[in-house]
């Protein structure tokens, strides 16, 4: 399905994110556009602005977890309360390693497991994004997470266990769609964070990505994306996926919810239609696992 | 002397008669629109005429959905899906979630407790629903593509908006 909305020329109020039609790597000059567009795929504002009325990106947003309630951080580029005074390569650092400039290690709820897989470029736009924002101070709130969890001291042991950096590794066969599609699903939109089930120690168990989570955010059951013709999406048709992605509705004509149609509306619905279709290329090709 | 100041009392005391008739009027029409009126005492026909009545706003969304995706439907069905999503949408916080049918009270509800929880905001939501659908029946009314898709994208997002915070879907 090419885009509905471009063979009409609506932009709809959903779609109208001022995404560029092509990959955000060649999407112009303006590296604060191009950020923007990694913003979006990333959907970095749901967990870092407290509510619609709260001020943007200035984190408080709880995020209740098997491990306790962690509160997103401020990213503003305030000096003292946000990320203001970050160097490229300190933004690079956490998202990557997971490390904040003084060397602390993150919990995992920030997916910089997912994250680590994002491009240099791609991660300097978004800082570069991150940077033009308004600053806001409001100081981080501590996260509410239970021992051993909340032992900080244990996260480097965590990072060596299960963080695997170095970028997506190339498979042969695949076509640059296909590719683009990983990407958006592994690394930016980090998909698996959710529709994953974790193990004891909370970290992806790779064998069932995407095959769906019994116990998500909330406590909540996620469902199973991969190609899975039972269980996942695999009898869907790639415009099916595509459109879900972009207004929220499944093919039976429900539309979803618990934290997905969120997702729909800050993230996927302001990507470009190519890259919706990447992404429903992409999951046709995961293996149903579990 | 006497004679004049009754003439503030009797109208004082039409005007005190007045207003409280009209504060009456104003009270019964605000515990009707807050009252529920469920569709049926038993909470299992409830749940039951709640999934028709969602299905049903499904299935017309699907339809809309062919015409706005230029797959085969047309503005006819379009009218018709809207006519379906207006009176279902106004069933849904009068009649079709009165207390105690949620997750946890009946089997396979999908119902969180938080619509009874924040019962002003689902209605506020629900609310949302019936004037996306009022206005997609206008749209689908005046026949212009464009202004359809659009509307239909506001009732989408009513209806994923109220499914984020009200309901949990079994796996």
């Amino acid at each position: 399905m090419a885009s509905w909305l471009l063979r009409l020329g609506v932009p709809l109020a959903l779609a109208a994110g001022g995404a560029a039609p092509s990959l955000a790597q060649t999407a112009g000059e303006d590296p604060v556009k191009r950020g923007e567009y990694i913003f979006n795929a990333a959907g970095c504002l749901g967990c870092h602005t407290e509510s619609k009325e709260a001020p943007r990106l200035a984190g408080g947003r709880a995020l209740k977890t098997p491990f306790g309630t962690f509160y997103g951080p401020n990213i503003t580029p305030d000096p003292d309360t946000g990320i203001g005074g970050w160097t490229d390569e300190d933004f690079i650092r956490a998202l990557r390693e997971g490390r904040s400039p003084d060397g602390t290690a993150y919990f995992p709820v920030f997916p910089y497991t997912s994250f680590t897989h994002l491009t240099d470029q791609d991660l300097r736009d978004l800082k570069a994004y991150l940077d033009a924002q308004p600053a806001v101070s409001k100081p981080n709130r501590p996260h509410d997470v239970s021992p051993p969890f909340g032992w900080r001291f244990l996260l480097p042991a965590w990072q060596a266990l299960f963080l695997e950096d170095g970028g997506l590794p190339p498979e042969p066969g695949r076509d640059a769609q296909w590719e683009r599609g990983r990407y958006l699903v592994q690394a930016a939109g980090h998909c698996g964070e959710c529709h994953s089930p974790r193990n004891f120690l909370g970290a992806i168990d790779h064998d069932r990505m995407l095959a769906g989570s019994a116990d998500g955010p909330e406590g909540k059951p996620v469902p199973n994306i991969t190609s899975d013709p039972e269980n996942g999406v695999g009898k869907w048709s790639p415009g099916e996926i595509a459109f879900l992605l972009e207004i929220g509705m499944m093919p039976d004509g429900d539309f979803v919810g618990g934290g997905m149609n969120e997702v729909v509306e800050n993230s996927t619905s302001k990507l470009s239609a190519e890259d919706r279709e990447a992404i429903a290329a992409y999951l046709l090709t995961v293996p149903p696992g579990g | 002397m006497s004679r004049i100041s009754k003439k503030p009392g009797i109208v004082r005391n039409a005007v005190i008669c007045v207003a409280s008739a009209g504060c009456l009027v104003a009270a019964i029409g605000q515990a009707a629109a807050q009252s529920q009126r469920p569709v049926s005492a038993d909470p299992a026909v409830v749940v039951k005429e709640r999934e028709t009545t969602m299905k049903s706003m499904g299935d017309a969304m699907k339809k809309i959905s062919a015409y706005v995706k230029n797959e085969g439907g047309t503005v006819e069905g379009v009218r018709e899906g809207a006519a379906a999503i207006r009176q279902a949408s106004q069933k849904i916080a009068p009649s079709l979630f009165p207390a105690d049918t949620g997750i946890g009270r009946i089997e396979d509800s999908e119902a969180k407790p938080e619509i009874w929880q924040q019962w002003p905001k689902f209605e506020q939501a629900a609310a949302r629903l019936v004037t996306a659908g009022n206005d997609l029946s206008s749209a689908a009314e005046g026949g212009d593509r464009a202004a359809i898709a659009r509307q239909f994208a506001q009732v989408g997002q009513s209806c994923g908006g109220c499914h984020d915070d009200f309901r949990q879907k079994k796996n």
